[in-house]
């Protein structure tokens, strides 16, 4: 899906909600202290956390573009989850039951990607959105910068941030959380997750694209996770998702 | 599977995950923790994991091992219990590895650890009310301005602004950034533009305060901690002889000891590996899913704690500090437009949205603003790397692990492996 007629100065982008509400509150405000003019999410709304509809409502209420990730896909009975693993299947089904057919509806109205201007955002990788294939080496990367055309793509799925910088075909990975784009060099940035980071920070992970000073940032904050752990464990869900999240796994 | 983060002081210098029963840990290169330090013993500890339990032994090191600083020869150990090895510490920490954790992790099969030391950054303040005043730059990022959540406060100086500049650790160093202040930090008196990698000697000065960067020399004591740990029976001991005392503000000097090799401890302790079913289905999972060119979906985790395939499947470098803190954020440049450009975007949209009316953000209660703050993110392995560790892969014990190294490798460059 193409979005038409927005310049936003600063956009917030972020990605892999699953179900946390208080992780995905906190981003939001965040964003909004950073006075973005536009937020964008790149899929897995819902799955693993205890209030898939509030996250959707939130989005919704928001007008925050969003794109269709593979729990989406599952929790819709889109796709086969036979490949999920157990833990992953009892989410998915607790949610599947879970969400009211309004946020269903609003879940199966969601694109695979968003261009705007010389952005695209998909959640798990360009080359084939609806494949759902991990990008976790700088290999999957060069791939991928091959599959389009933007100056910047964001992605999410692997829940674990990273900058991929390609200059004329060198890529480089910097570690710094914070970038300068330049002249002649496209970027394929994971924004992380929100709701379930696995980079051993437990902290919600989010991107900040000024494009007016040409800088990309992932930026961290802290939020409710007690509230988001208790939730998760009064609505029955395996106890393992609210643990991981302390370990950022 | 437990996580090791081993620690100078409070620089984290490497973590490690290790799948195995037992984990060696000393100054000579065929432990799988290697400490490079006189101040640590060729063969100093053991960990051993039985039923589930982790068992950590002394093996009768010059210093000694402390558990939460208390001298220990043979000890469970317990989640987040601090291990101290002359200057070092190790934290140990009992977590889940998840699947994808798993394949990445792969990557790092058997890689080498040679374990760097990194010194310790300080910040002296040369001229300046605060003169004389030094300043361990411990945390990840560490703030420097006159309001008092920064990390190093300096008042009555009339040209420091509230949040004034931002010195971050990284993995190699140190680098210092100016938070946009009134009077621009000044690096060997040039006004900073942008972040600046810092070397010692380099003469900062925020606002009318002069400071120097300079690495120390001697880490930080370690900090005394919680659970006093229970030493086992001593006929469980290889090493009788417990001493519960702190550690001496100086570890007994290392220079001093004799240049002969340690006694290795007799192997009895070391039965042949028995393959855990769950963990090879885990294994064989990472490498049937496999998609044409691309990683899989292995969507999920858990590998059960203390289960698994006693294989080292990841040494991490320690980018990131194991206390990070918040830094406040500070809105940067102006922000004029008071345009709410959710119309815009609900045009965009074209419908496709439909506004909800449920104020869900304050019906759910927020409280307070939101804390945030950056910290360097581990990079991508680039083909290089990953052909090299997938070829180390390939001397594996594990036959799945090397199987799964061929068909990397099969992949990078188009060729066969034999396994």
């Amino acid at each position: 899906m193409r979005l038409e007629g927005l310049n936003p100065r600063r956009v917030g982008v972020f990605s892999d909600i699953h179900g946390n509400l208080q992780a995905l509150q906190s981003v939001i405000q965040c964003l909004d202290s950073m006075s973005v003019d536009l937020m964008v999410c790149c899929g897995d709304v819902v799955g693993y956390g205890a209030n898939p509809n509030e996250c959707c409502e939130l989005l919704r209420e928001r007008n925050i573009p969003t794109i269709a990730g593979n729990h989406d896909y599952a929790a819709l009975s889109k796709i086969d989850i036979t490949y999920f693993n157990e833990v992953a299947k009892r989410a998915i089904n607790w949610t599947r039951k879970t969400l009211t057919p309004e946020n269903e509806q609003y879940l199966r109205a969601l694109p695979l990607t968003v261009e705007l201007s010389e952005m695209l955002f998909v959640h798990a990788s360009p080359r084939n959105p609806e494949a759902w294939n991990y990008i976790i080496t700088m290999g999957d990367a060069r791939q991928s910068f091959k599959h389009y055309g933007q100056r910047v793509c964001f992605i999410g799925h692997s829940h674990t941030p990273f900058i991929v910088e390609n200059e004329g075909g060198n890529l480089s990975c910097p570690e710094k959380p914070e970038i300068t784009l330049r002249e002649g060099c496209r970027y394929l940035v994971n924004v992380g997750s929100v709701g379930q980071p696995r980079d051993r920070n437990p902290d919600a992970c989010y991107c900040v694209y000024d494009r007016e000073a040409r800088r990309l940032e992932i930026r961290r904050t802290k939020y409710d996770m007690t509230r988001a752990q208790d939730t998760i464990r009064e609505q029955g869900l395996p106890i393992e998702l609210a643990e991981r999240l302390a370990y950022g796994l | 599977m437990p996580e090791l983060i081993l620690k100078l002081g409070d620089t984290v210098v490497q973590r490690y995950v290790f799948d195995k029963d037992i984990i060696s840990i000393g100054r000579s290169r065929d432990n799988d923790i290697v400490v490079d330090n006189l101040s640590v013993s060729r063969n100093h500890a053991r960990l051993r994991r039985q039923n589930g339990k982790y068992i950590l032994t002394d093996l009768n090191s010059a210093n000694g091992t402390y558990v939460n600083n208390v001298r220990v020869s043979k000890t469970e150990i317990a989640d987040n219990d601090v291990i101290t090895l002359g200057k070092y510490t190790i934290q140990f920490l009992n977590t889940v590895l998840s699947d994808e954790e798993l394949i990445v992790d792969a990557l790092g099969a058997d890689r080498t650890v040679v374990v760097e030391r990194t010194p310790q950054g300080v910040l002296a303040v040369t001229k300046g009310k605060l003169a004389g005043k030094e300043f361990s730059l411990t945390k990840t990022e560490t703030t420097i301005g006159k309001a008092p959540n920064n990390d190093i406060v300096i008042t009555d100086d009339w040209f420091m602004s509230k949040k004034q500049a931002v010195i971050r650790a990284l993995s190699s160093g140190y680098e210092l950034q100016d938070y946009g202040s009134y009077r621009k930090t000044r690096l060997n008196g040039a006004p900073l533009q942008g972040p600046v990698r810092l070397k010692p000697g380099d003469v900062i000065e925020f606002g009318s305060t002069r400071c120097e960067f300079r690495l120390a020399e001697e880490p930080l004591a370690p900090p005394a901690t919680g659970r006093v740990p229970r030493e086992l029976a001593a006929e469980d001991s290889i090493f009788s002889g417990v001493a519960p005392a702190p550690p001496a503000a100086e570890p007994q000097a290392a220079e001093f000891e004799v240049p002969v090799e340690e006694s290795p401890v007799p192997d009895e302790e070391t039965p042949e590996p028995v393959e855990s079913p769950a963990a090879d289905a885990a294994l064989a999972r990472i490498g049937s899913d496999e998609a044409p060119e691309e990683p899989a979906e292995i969507d999920e985790p858990s590998q059960p704690m203390g289960r698994g395939k006693r294989h080292k499947l990841r040494q991490r470098r320690g980018e990131r500090g194991e206390e990070y803190h918040t830094v406040e954020f500070s809105s940067r440049g102006t922000s004029d437009t008071g345009a709410q450009p959710a119309d815009a975007v609900q045009q965009a949209l074209a419908g496709e949205v439909e506004a909800q009316p449920v104020p869900v953000s304050e019906a759910a209660g927020l409280s307070g603003p939101a804390e945030d703050y950056q910290v360097p993110h581990r990079p991508l392995p680039d083909r290089e790397q990953e052909i090299a560790i997938w070829e180390k892969a390939l001397q594996n014990k594990s036959p799945l692990i090397r199987k799964r190294a061929a068909e990397q490798l099969r992949k990078l460059t188009g060729r066969e492996y034999a396994t």
